[in-house]
């Protein structure tokens, strides 16, 4: 099969997953154990009022209406209005995604500037004390909750040393003109070196920590990967001819073993997504995750569908991405 | 008759036999993780006969720091820190062990038919874990605490429900890889039944991974739990519980009062070492040919 029918099909493909998951959604929403409105509300409000939000939502209605108007408006890009903002929930949306986009690939690049070094020098210096140490390091980060290291860089770098902001995205009186609504990229399209800095510093704690708590799953996948390279045939092959061991750890062995690390590199980015929550909790930041705490909290029902809607996609369009970019990666790759 | 219990009771030697040859390493952290996790069974069990207060009790000064007294200091209601966290270990613990025991039952019946009978219902299967898969779980069980309401069971059954998944992915591909090994061939040839197979042949292997399983799944369970406690979610108070207790002494984190934030903290990062030393160390131990091969 030709690449550019396994692009065709791997797109495809992400069709029914992503159906899979917005059915999901909606089924814990309004299937579960009965009517949600009752479950967000509770019985304390009087029963006209109630009435009204259901007919408001169309919750009146049967269930499998419900399910093809909410797959209709999706096709149209239509979340829905908030209950709570009354305004529409894809606005909302818009307004806080730049700070999660920016926090997350912020985390992921320090995640894979940090781990995937760690990974390719433990591999080639196999059982050695560096080898020893970064397990036991990874091993200890890996039940290190993020939450509680958050907490603790706040209190040590920022409360006790003062070296960095612990919250927030900028600071009073932050001057910006916004492009894309991620404060690094639109200062340096304006040249605001002054914002550039400020923002930096801000992001700091909150991509260290996102980083920080993702190295241990990179730095080990990196490592098995080399290893695994690394007694292949054409490693051995390659050392006979006499090839300077230099050359075969870069451009023989490192290459290959790149390949698993970009297809997890989605495992990393879910498992970062879900963490969003809690850390743009943490640092005050306005993104999904805070939107979807802050429906949660108030019971907007819109939002919170609207919001998992969108993680569903981010995650749906990341994995297929990262599908098609291993296959153009990998020219062995049998579609 | 008894090959059930037999079959158990010899992977059991098997255990002790592949534990000598596994390396220092692997040893240690069987031992360590062992050591760390029969100190929360014993909180678990006895926590509330060994602490030194009622953990409920707001009976001392409050936000006292760390003292011979109350050694891990007092709350922001004048409650023994030390005393809370040793009891919540059961709330926290208890919750996420409900919790791998519902997931790993579903995920073993449907994994394990998945990988046995192929075909169509494996396929369906597979296109609807592997969706499930890609999510963010966290957020599943976020939203699943909301629906369902606050309490015990409920933060339990949304955890489960939000590991299922994994389990699934790991059951199937154990069942597949069991199917087509070789000696189960031959013992099909030289006229073993099914029944005899499971219980002489897969059992003794499944329970071996389920060990490694189900420690990876304390692990990820007991962060679940601090995580949603944390987010305000978790097990309504005053019942203690680690991220909860966690989330309240946050809010005096700025006025320097940091032993409410390090030590329910600490008591989760004990629970996770505890678990994960178990499980990397057991799953080493288990897997001698994947060791040599590495």
């Amino acid at each position: 099969m030709k690449l550019r029918y396994y692009v065709i099909f791997r797109l495809l493909l992400a069709i029914p997953t992503l159906f899979i998951l917005l059915t999901s959604v909606f089924g814990i929403m309004h299937i579960l154990p009965g009517d949600p409105i009752v479950i967000m509300y509770g019985d304390q409000y009087p029963t006209a009022y109630v009435d009204e939000i259901r007919g408001k939502l169309g919750l009146d209605r049967p269930v499998w209406e419900q399910y093809l108007d909410f797959l209709k408006d999706l096709s149209r890009f239509n979340l829905g209005i908030s209950m709570i903002y009354k305004v529409p929930v894809i606005r909302k949306v818009q307004d806080v995604f730049p700070t999660t986009l920016e926090v997350a690939l912020g985390g992921l690049s320090l995640a894979v500037i940090m781990g995937v070094p760690i990974g390719v020098i433990s591999a080639l210096k196999r059982d050695s004390f560096f080898d020893h140490a970064t397990r036991l390091l990874t091993l200890y980060l890996h039940s290190n909750p993020g939450f509680w290291l958050a907490l603790l860089f706040q209190l040590v770098l920022g409360l006790w040393l003062g070296l960095v902001p612990i919250s927030g995205r900028s600071p009073p009186g932050f001057r910006l003109t916004e492009i894309t609504g991620m404060y690094v990229l639109d200062s340096i399209l304006t040249f605001n070196f002054k914002a550039l800095g400020q923002s930096l510093s801000y992001l700091f704690l909150p991509c260290f920590v996102i980083g920080i708590t993702s190295v241990p799953y990179l730095s080990r996948l990196t490592r098995a990967a080399m290893l695994n390279i690394l007694g292949d045939d054409y490693i051995t092959t390659a050392r006979a001819k006499g090839l300077p061991s230099r050359v075969i750890t870069y451009k023989h062995a490192f290459r290959n073993a790149m390949l698993p690390v970009i297809t997890s590199v989605g495992g990393s980015f879910t498992g970062l997504l879900g963490g969003t929550v809690i850390t743009e909790r943490i640092f005050a930041l306005p993104g999904l995750g805070s939107l979807l705490m802050e429906a949660l909290t108030s019971r907007d029902f819109t939002m919170i569908q609207g919001v998992v809607t969108i993680y569903a996609l981010i995650v749906v369009v990341m994995n297929t991405l990262l599908d098609i970019v291993y296959a153009l990666a990998d020219p062995r790759v049998k579609y | 008759m008894s090959g059930g219990s037999k079959s158990l009771f010899r992977s059991g030697i098997n255990f002790l036999e592949l534990f000598k040859a596994a390396p220092r390493s692997a040893q240690l952290m069987v031992i360590f993780g062992g050591i760390l996790d029969l100190i929360l069974v014993i909180f678990i069990i006895f926590g509330p006969n060994i602490v030194p207060y009622d953990p409920l009790a707001m009976d001392h000064e409050t936000l006292l720091p760390p003292s011979k007294t109350n050694f891990m200091g007092t709350d922001n209601l004048g409650r023994d820190l030390f005393s809370r966290l040793v009891v919540a270990s059961r709330y926290s613990l208890g919750i996420s062990l409900i919790a791998v025991g519902v997931s790993l039952v579903i995920g073993l019946v449907l994994g394990s038919a998945s990988g046995f009978f192929g075909g169509t219902l494996d396929r369906i299967l597979m296109l609807f874990m592997d969706a499930l898969y890609i999510f963010p779980s966290f957020i599943y069980v976020l939203i699943m605490v909301v629906v369902l309401g606050p309490g015990l069971w409920q933060t339990a059954l949304a955890i489960s429900i939000g590991r299922i998944p994994y389990n699934f992915r790991l059951i199937r591909s154990l069942t597949i890889s069991v199917k087509e090994r070789g000696f189960i061939e031959a013992e099909r040839v030289i006229g073993a039944d099914n029944w005899h197979i499971i219980r002489h042949h897969i059992a003794p292997y499944y329970i071996s991974i389920l060990f490694v399983t189900i420690s990876l799944g304390m692990a990820r369970g007991t962060l679940a739990i601090a995580g949603l406690g944390f987010l305000g979610l978790g097990v309504p108070p005053p019942t203690p519980e680690w991220g909860t207790d966690l989330a309240s002494g946050r809010a005096f984190l700025l006025s320097g009062r940091w032993w409410l934030v390090v030590f329910p903290g600490l008591f989760v990062l004990i629970a996770m070492l505890g678990f994960n030393l178990l499980s990397e160390g057991l799953d080493t131990v288990m897997n001698p040919t994947v060791r040599r091969l590495k």
